[in-house]
């Protein structure tokens, strides 16, 4: 039982599906030999058949009697083999073919972007970005016959041992959300780590920390001051995805409402929104609606009475402190630990009680969260605080 | 104690030797035939061992050939592929050298043959890349072989578990998966295998039917129990889906 779990909001309000965070994690983690096709952070265009095509469907996680239902093991045509480019011959070689991928491609990690073909009856979409939800009841790690992958019990992260893993990819068979690859140059399988060397230093993930689109929240959930606990837990604005599958995934979602519009004949944006409920409600559970229907009421609120909004704040999360809350070890009453000793290991001490926030850290820390404002925002921000300007969403500070 | 050990050995004798019995020649037999039908028996040679590693060597001509007997293990988890039942036809020649090394020459049959990856070389395309080699197939396995001697070799009062041995009853496993150079691993019960540091020798041949492997089991003295696996990388076979043979008796 994990003492405290690290846990990811991504508002699917403000992906633009640009890609930036599959980047980071790629040049982070998956530029090895062998990790060429796989993608630990990924953004799928929904409605689509995801990567691994067709994983929403394939099976994995748990049926209600809690036994697990493995699917079959994707294979590289589900994945879509990374595409590769002879520039040389084109730059150098005097040729005067089009650089295109080695073999035509029948499928890629992003196929619906890449084909572009929507159903012109309905169009509407929006970018889901998934990584490894480092599950409460994890699949993978029930699986796993040599007990290779272990859920760290000081924050809740799941990582499969290099030195037990021998390849069997039970793993990938036993995970609903097909988050683990099979790496075959080292014969051992692979998942995103949720980038816990850069946590235990008191930096965010990489992927949250390139965002462009700011749309990642991390903290401990039970951590009262953390955004993905007010999220999460207080305001309840944030679901699972696929919750069905159950294996109580850590990566949750605010789902995508349509801005602000008079709806078809009159009605209004919830009646007739841009995205159907109906397909909302298959990813992220029957929550949706309440959902939606809160948000709404809020921005109504706040747009009519210039009421604060202490959720609304925190989603426009313009600012890396308001975004993440990452509690190094170090800070947790716990002896750092000694030079090549494995982190979980260290020894807890007391119930840990969460420091206070960020800048009262230890001066030794990397400060977190640090703003890099321009000086035009400097100023525009200086204006909200004196109150002589309201925010965007109508908050006289 | 003993006797009640000498009894236990009996009966696993009888048992075992019932049932590979039964697989031979039908049920009912004396005990003598029955115990035959567990031992390997070996020939010794004074031949050097580089030569009979060669699985295609003249001098594995005149050793005695013993049919060996596997069972599919039954499925573990859900998603197992359930058992076709199909089972290679497999045999095996023991010739010794030195005066305690073995050098077993199996062969089994396997229409396909699935080799162990590792990663494919990306075309050099003159350019750099930062990737060298890439993982062309995440869902193949490779056919396997394995040999299994107790850690303390020689007559047992009992046979060690199957499953890998016990927290007292180390096993050794002489594995060789296609592609690879054979390994030596250890494990004293199910769940904690390791491959160990120690090199150890083996040959491979493939033909049309199937796989032809040589292995040098060092230290293995008369009464010394083995058994055997294989894996079917076209079945998906890895882990503990595997065919697997009884323990047998060597000479």
């Amino acid at each position: 039982m994990a003492k405290h779990q690290y846990a990811m909001v991504m508002d699917l309000n403000k992906c633009i599906g640009c890609q930036t965070c599959t980047v980071a994690c790629k040049k982070q983690w998956t530029d090895r030999d062998g990790t060429a096709y796989m993608y630990w952070n990924n953004v799928e265009t929904q409605p689509g058949a995801g990567y691994p095509r067709g994983w929403h469907t394939a099976g994995g996680g748990f049926d209600e009697r809690r036994n697990l239902r493995p699917s079959a093991l994707p294979s590289m045509d589900d994945y879509g083999a990374a595409f590769e480019y002879d520039y040389g011959q084109r730059l150098y070689g005097g040729s005067n073919k089009p650089v295109m991928p080695h073999k035509p491609p029948t499928y890629g990690v992003n196929w619906e972007e890449d084909v572009g073909a929507p159903d012109t009856r309905n169009p509407y979409y929006f970018y889901l970005p998934r990584i490894c939800n480092h599950c409460t009841h994890p699949a993978c790690l029930e699986a796993c016959p040599r007990k290779a992958i272990y859920k760290r019990e000081e924050d809740g992260i799941v990582v499969i041992d290099q030195d037990r893993c021998r390849g069997y990819r039970y793993c990938i068979k036993a995970c609903p959300y097909k988050k683990i690859y099979f790496n075959e140059v080292l014969g051992r399988s692979e998942k995103c780590i949720f980038c816990y060397p850069r946590l235990e230093k008191g930096e965010v993930n990489a992927c949250a920390r390139q965002c462009p689109g700011r749309l990642r929240f991390v903290g401990l959930l039970d951590d009262p001051e953390s955004p993905v606990h007010k999220l999460v837990v207080k305001y309840k604005v944030a679901l699972g995805l696929f919750p069905d599958k159950g294996t109580h995934p850590n990566v949750y979602y605010v789902p995508p409402f349509s801005p602000p519009k008079e709806g078809f004949a009159g009605r209004s944006a919830l009646e007739d929104p841009r995205l159907p409920l109906e397909y909302l409600m298959y990813l992220f559970g029957p929550r949706v609606a309440d959902v939606l229907q809160f948000l709404a009421a809020e921005q109504t609120r706040v747009q009519a009475l210039g009421a604060p909004s202490e959720v609304l704040q925190l989603l426009i999360g313009r600012d890396a402190d308001v975004r993440y809350r990452i509690v190094p070890l170090t800070v947790r009453g716990s002896a750092p630990p000694a030079v090549g000793q494995r982190t979980n290991d260290t020894p807890v001490g007391p119930p840990l009680t969460l420091m206070g926030s960020p800048d009262k850290a230890s001066p030794s820390l990397p400060a977190v969260g640090h703003t890099m404002l321009s000086p035009r925002d400097k100023t525009r921000l200086a204006a909200i605080e004196s109150g002589d300007e309201l925010d965007r969403v109508g908050r006289r500070a | 104690m003993s006797t009640m050990m000498a009894l236990r050995f009996h009966c696993w004798l009888r048992i075992g030797g019932l049932l590979a019995a039964g697989w031979l020649t039908g049920p009912g037999l004396a005990a003598d035939a029955a115990r035959d039908a567990l031992t390997l028996s070996v020939k010794a040679e004074n031949v050097e061992v580089a030569r009979l590693l060669d699985p295609r060597d003249a001098a594995w001509n005149e050793a005695p050939s013993r049919a060996l007997h596997f069972n599919r293990t039954p499925p573990l988890y859900d998603g197992d592929p359930s058992d076709d039942g199909g089972r290679p036809v497999a045999s095996v020649q023991l010739i010794r050298v030195g005066s305690q090394d073995l050098v077993a020459r199996i062969h089994w049959s396997d229409p396909t043959a699935n080799l162990a990856a590792k990663g494919v070389r990306y075309p050099d395309t003159g350019s750099p890349h930062i990737y060298k080699r890439h993982t062309e197939d995440p869902d193949r396995f490779a056919d396997a072989f394995c040999l299994m001697v107790p850690v303390r070799r020689g007559p047992a009062d009992s046979f060690p578990s199957l499953m890998m041995g016990g927290t007292n009853e180390a096993v050794e496993l002489y594995y060789w998966r296609a592609g690879q150079s054979p390994q030596v691993i250890r494990a004293h019960g199910r769940g904690t295998t390791a491959t160990t540091p120690t090199a150890t020798q083996g040959g491979a041949a493939r033909d049309d039917n199937g796989w032809t492997i040589t292995l040098v089991v060092p230290r293995v003295r008369k009464g010394t129990p083995i058994s055997f696996a294989i894996w079917d990388g076209a079945r998906q076979h890895r882990d503990g889906l595997k065919f697997y043979s009884l323990w047998y008796e060597v000479e």
